[in-house]
């Protein structure tokens, strides 16, 4: 590839970057269409760099969010037992499913769950009120809201429901290849009480482990093309440090909003690529 | 609270260095390629890969910086892991252990 063509790939991923650090997704669903429609980048190849975009993205954020304590560690890693599992379940079951039928399915869940985040508004718990309740395990978190400069504390509720439907989202990455994000930060913030920064934060965070095996089963079958992915990985990262930047000058009530927003405009995508009339992620 | 801030002050500066390295050879790579003209290739295996990075061979570059990222998740699993154990928090060391499993286990599936 051309060296301007790798830097405009690069100029374009960081619009990937930028969402998936503000949002808590990946951005595999930018930047796969962006490289297969845009570029005419083989399927593989792109969603190759797209995995690395992920993980790029998710570490760039992340080192931010973490001395932020907007991620949620402990959280996190109680999560990505059932993404990860989920995930496997997935895509050991994917060809035995019907695509079209799933991505209808699946932009109806979103559908929903973009009708639920605008119909509620954030519900807190502190952690001594849960711990009161007990629960599994102590999920409590601190973080200073980067816009307020409020501390928040608040205690994690829901957990066996955040955990069941959290392999429904890893399930359903491993089966469509997208989309865990997408469930998991609804899942977070209305199931778990989690306040929708924290949520998105964590998800980000979450989603480099997600991305992880598919990155290392492409390394190890040669299906990475250097370049391009050190392109995408370059401009994901500036991206993930301005969306990192942008995530201090909005408040929960509007990210909200525009993460509803964004569970339509990827439901309308899914329904548009079950009826074959949209050839990207 | 429950060791939050041991926690991060493990994991942070593991994705921080993570990201700082593995920036510096892609930007390192990118640009040997731009030099040299080459700018289309397959990642390097990594035994051939010290021999490409003593010849400046971008794409041996780029193959580091690309490892350096993947490994960077991991990382702060296994780092989360020490902090654990470190805490005895039994629950979360079987947790840590789950999700480095089940890592295993879809590389192996895939790799078939």
């Amino acid at each position: 590839m051309e060296p301007l063509v790798l830097l405009l790939i690069a100029l374009l991923c960081m619009s990937a970057g930028a969402i998936g650090a503000l949002m808590g997704i990946g951005g595999g669903l930018i930047i796969i269409p962006l490289l297969t429609l845009g570029f005419g980048v083989p399927m593989q190849e792109a969603i190759g760099a797209s995995l690395i975009g992920v993980i790029a993205t998710s570490t760039g954020a992340a080192s931010k969010y973490v001395k932020q304590g907007l991620t949620n560690v402990r959280l996190a890693l109680f999560l990505e037992m059932s993404t990860t599992v989920g995930s496997i379940v997935g895509a050991l079951i994917a060809v035995y499913t019907n695509q079209k039928v799933l991505f209808i399915l699946f932009s109806m869940l979103l559908v929903y769950a973009a009708f639920t985040m605008l119909r509620r508004t954030e519900l807190l718990f502190s952690p001594e009120e849960v711990a009161a309740e007990g629960q599994m395990v102590d999920l409590s978190c601190r973080f200073v809201d980067p816009r307020s400069q409020c501390e928040v504390s608040y205690g994690v509720k829901g957990l066996k429901k955040g955990l069941a439907y959290s392999s429904v989202a890893g399930m359903l990455s491993g089966l469509l290849g997208v989309g865990g994000g997408l469930v998991k930060v609804p899942v977070m913030s209305v199931c778990m009480c989690v306040p929708l920064k924290a949520a998105a934060a964590t998800s980000n965070f979450m989603i480099g482990v997600t991305a992880l095996t598919g990155a290392i089963i492409y390394y190890g079958h040669g299906l990475l093309n250097t370049y391009l992915c050190g392109a995408v990985a370059l401009g994901t990262f500036t991206g993930a440090y301005v969306g990192t930047i942008m995530m201090t000058r909005y408040s929960s009530g509007q990210l909200r909003k525009w993460f509803a927003v964004l569970l339509f405009v990827v439901a309308f995508t899914m329904v548009l690529k079950a009826l074959g009339l949209w050839g990207g992620a | 609270m429950n060791g939050q801030v041991t926690l991060c002050n493990v994991v942070q500066p593991i994705l921080r260095w993570g990201m700082v390295l593995s920036l510096i050879f892609m930007f390192a790579g990118l640009a040997l390629g731009f030099v040299t003209g080459d700018q289309d290739a397959g990642v390097v295996p990594l035994e051939e890969m010290p021999s490409g990075l003593m010849e400046m061979d971008g794409a041996a570059f780029l193959t580091l910086g690309i490892v350096l990222l993947i490994a960077t998740p991991l990382a702060r699993v296994v780092g989360s892991l020490c902090v654990f154990i470190k805490e005895g928090d039994r629950r979360f060391i079987l947790v840590s252990l789950t999700v480095l499993l089940a890592v295993a286990v879809a590389v192996l599936l895939g790799g078939t």
